[in-house]
């Protein structure tokens, strides 16, 4: 078995990673299930019986509201391995299983067995693999490890991205709606995972979209091509989460949507009776967060992207708009158009990421090597929390990644028993 | 062993609607679903006749009592399956109404 | 509306109208393809399986005239890599109807599939299915695209970039 610890450095990685398909199936483990993955929102399920399908990694689960909570179900009837709920969304009181009738309660417990004279095993034993499940303002994450640390402790720097993202509405809560975008990545998922929180790559890869448009906000600074200029940040949070960030490029509240700061009123006054006019007035300045949180979230801004990843070359990236609750029509509209703009197959951006990704992947699987990421070493600036930031265009975040990555690969906590 | 038929007051009329049946515990005895349908209210057997399901948990629907765990159904009205894999019909009781409260008349089965 | 039946003539002209646009999508014909909508040309590619009534829902592509026209600026810039270089597209139209929308404009409807191969990173050829309708309106200068609705048989399902015209 590969030693992961061989093959990353401080400043340099080693290309297998991206492309060693036993690599992939150790990360579904050791990365996915051992951790604290991101699986829903809890304004997707908003009544009892409510559930959506996600995997944790590539382990398909039910994410499910009852009575008491939500609940993360492995998707895996345990008489004879059938996938227990196909439908990717819809309301269940139990869980029935199409090839025998077995039927689960929403807890993953065995409570009904077709002809039951002939049943010799014990019902007990037989419930659903269940994830042990924590929420921070409403986002769901969920893990198969036996300890887990608190949640929070994860969360750790990347917590006021959530924060950042909630407080944008006058409820304090982001709402999630039905309809997913699935964008296809035929890469490796460390590639949208670097790729989403890099600002070295905007000037060249987004060249097309730079002179397309009529550039205003954060794009005149980050595009402007003049190092000195440029005025972002890039951060690497600690536990494998990084952001870039925008909010000292914006000057006046709602400069990130494009639009002049008195162009919602009733927004406004929603956030200001909210937050009092000063806090609301700072919020609505600063924007949205442009934040990965370790391993499959991604804040991104006006949209939740969710990178699932589906084998060693392949990904998908899923998105929704980030609907504030409460707020006006008007504005979760400019949200849902500004979202249209980054992300998707169609997008005026991600789809040509995308097509970075595949290229690196092919020219990695047939020319493997080990791969450059000092950029910045030398200038970027540790904080006394533990944050270290740097210029907009270095690899700080990517060498934050690498880092707890190699921890979480050399390290073995216990897995939850199957 | 004798039966007599108790009156038992299992519930208000402002506590059911038509869109879901509501389950009473009773001692000594399995459950009762209690149903209403267009302002008239019906009881049966909660525990389904093909599996150990509440049927309170299940699904009104045209005067019929979909199942959570199967999905067959039963009329309401007469207990008679009228969905696969349901084939056994389920017990049904006399409802009566005074005032605002619902009564059912159950069978108490005592030693002799 | 008129309840007067579309005639063979009508019927011809809105069909090449349907081949033309077809072709100048297939060959990446920018100004071309851009000289047969109207001003208010609508150019709409949603996701999901239907069933969501949200206003709020997000779609493949949602352009008005002016996204449409950004659109096709970035793509004349030849640096969009998710279109640099071209793919190779022939598409297929089959299963057309065509009826009156009012006075002035045409619904087109028929099924499609575009054969893509793509040349930017996969080498790969992928297959669009879908249904797609077509308002077609009479103007001055002769017949123009007011509306395009796409609806892709895998819309709901994972995508590839589709940076091209579909």
């Amino acid at each position: 078995m590969t030693d992961i610890a061989n093959l990353i450095h401080d400043t340099r990685v080693y290309s297998s990673l991206y492309t060693d398909p036993d690599i992939f199936v150790r990360e579904m483990t050791e990365i996915f299930a051992r951790n604290w993955v991101y699986v829903g929102h809890a304004s997707e399920i908003p009544e009892r019986g409510d559930y959506v399908r996600r995997t944790i990694g590539t382990e398909p689960v039910i994410v499910t509201r009852t009575a008491d909570g939500i609940n993360v179900l492995a998707n895996r009837c345990t008489h004879r391995g059938n996938l227990l709920c196909q439908p990717e969304r819809g309301k269940r009181r139990a869980f029935a299983c199409q090839y025998h009738g077995w039927v689960f309660n929403p807890s993953g417990e065995l409570v009904d067995t077709p002809f039951p004279a002939g049943g010799t095993a014990d019902r007990s034993s037989l419930h659903l693999r269940r994830a042990t499940v924590e929420q921070y303002r409403g986002f769901i994450f969920a893990t198969f490890a036996e300890h887990p640390i608190p949640l929070l402790e994860h969360l750790g720097h990347a917590r006021q991205a959530l924060d950042r993202a909630s407080d944008l509405s006058p409820a304090g809560e982001v709402s999630i709606g039905r309809t997913w975008i699935r964008h296809l990545f035929q890469s490796n998922w460390k590639m949208l995972s670097e790729n989403e929180a890099d600002g070295y790559h905007v000037n060249f890869v987004h060249d097309s979209f730079a002179k397309a448009i009529k550039r205003q906000a954060k794009y005149d600074n980050v595009l402007s091509g003049d190092e000195q200029q440029v005025a972002a940040v890039v951060r690497d949070l600690g536990n494998g989460h990084a952001e870039l960030d925008y909010a000292v490029t914006y000057d006046r509240p709602l400069s990130w949507l494009g639009v002049k700061s008195d162009r919602y009123p009733e927004y406004t006054d929603a956030m200001t009776k909210a937050y009092g006019a000063e806090r609301a007035t700072e919020i609505m300045r600063a924007g949205p967060p442009h934040t990965f949180i370790f391993p499959n979230l991604f804040l991104a801004e006006t949209c939740l992207v969710m990178i699932e990843p589906i084998n060693v070359g392949q990904t998908v990236n899923w998105h929704a708009p980030l609907l504030l609750k409460d707020a006006p029509d008007s504005i979760n509209q400019r949200i849902l158009r500004q979202g249209e703009v980054a992300m998707g197959p169609s997008s005026f951006l991600t789809a040509d990421d995308s097509i970075i990704a595949e290229r690196q992947w092919r020219a990695l699987r047939g020319s493997p090597g080990w791969l450059d990421l000092s950029r910045g070493l030398h200038r970027e600036r540790p904080r006394n929390d533990g944050v270290i930031e740097s210029h907009y265009t270095d690899e700080t975040p990517n060498r934050g990644f690498w880092h707890h990555y190699k921890s979480v690969m050399t390290s073995a906590p216990a897995l939850a028993a199957a | 062993m004798t039966a007599t038929l108790t009156r038992v007051r299992v519930c208000a009329t402002g506590e059911l609607s038509d869109q879901a049946a509501l389950r009473v515990d009773l001692p000594n005895r399995p459950p009762i679903a209690l149903f209403r349908l267009a302002g008239e209210f019906f009881a049966t057997d909660d525990t389904c006749t093909h599996g150990a399901a509440s049927l309170a948990d299940g699904f009104v629907e045209d005067g019929q009592i979909e199942c959570p765990f199967h999905s067959g159904r039963f009329d309401i009205r007469t207990g008679e399956p009228t969905l696969h894999p349901c084939i056994v019909k389920l017990r049904t009781y006399p409802v009566i109404v005074e005032g605002d409260s619902v009564f059912v008349d159950i069978a108490q089965e005592t030693a002799a | 509306m008129s309840d007067a039946p579309i005639s063979e003539t009508e019927f011809r002209a809105l069909q090449e109208f349907v081949f033309t646009e077809a072709k100048y999508a297939d060959e990446s014909r920018y100004d071309e393809w851009e000289s047969l909508l109207t001003d208010d040309m609508r150019y709409l590619v949603p996701a999901g399986d239907g069933t969501d009534p949200s206003p709020f829902a997000p779609s493949i592509i949602n352009d008005n005239r002016s996204r449409l026209a950004t659109r096709l600026r970035q793509l004349r810039t030849g640096t969009r890599l998710s279109q640099a270089p071209l793919s190779v597209m022939r598409r297929l139209i089959a299963n057309l109807t065509a009826t009156r929308a009012s006075a002035t404009e045409y619904e087109v409807q028929g099924n499609f599939v575009v054969y893509e191969y793509q040349t930017q990173s996969t080498n790969q050829l992928q297959v669009w299915p879908g249904q797609a309708t077509w308002r077609i309106r009479v103007t001055a200068d002769g017949l123009r695209l007011c509306a395009k609705t796409v609806l892709l048989a895998h819309r709901s399902g994972p995508l590839p970039s589709l940076s091209f015209l579909i």
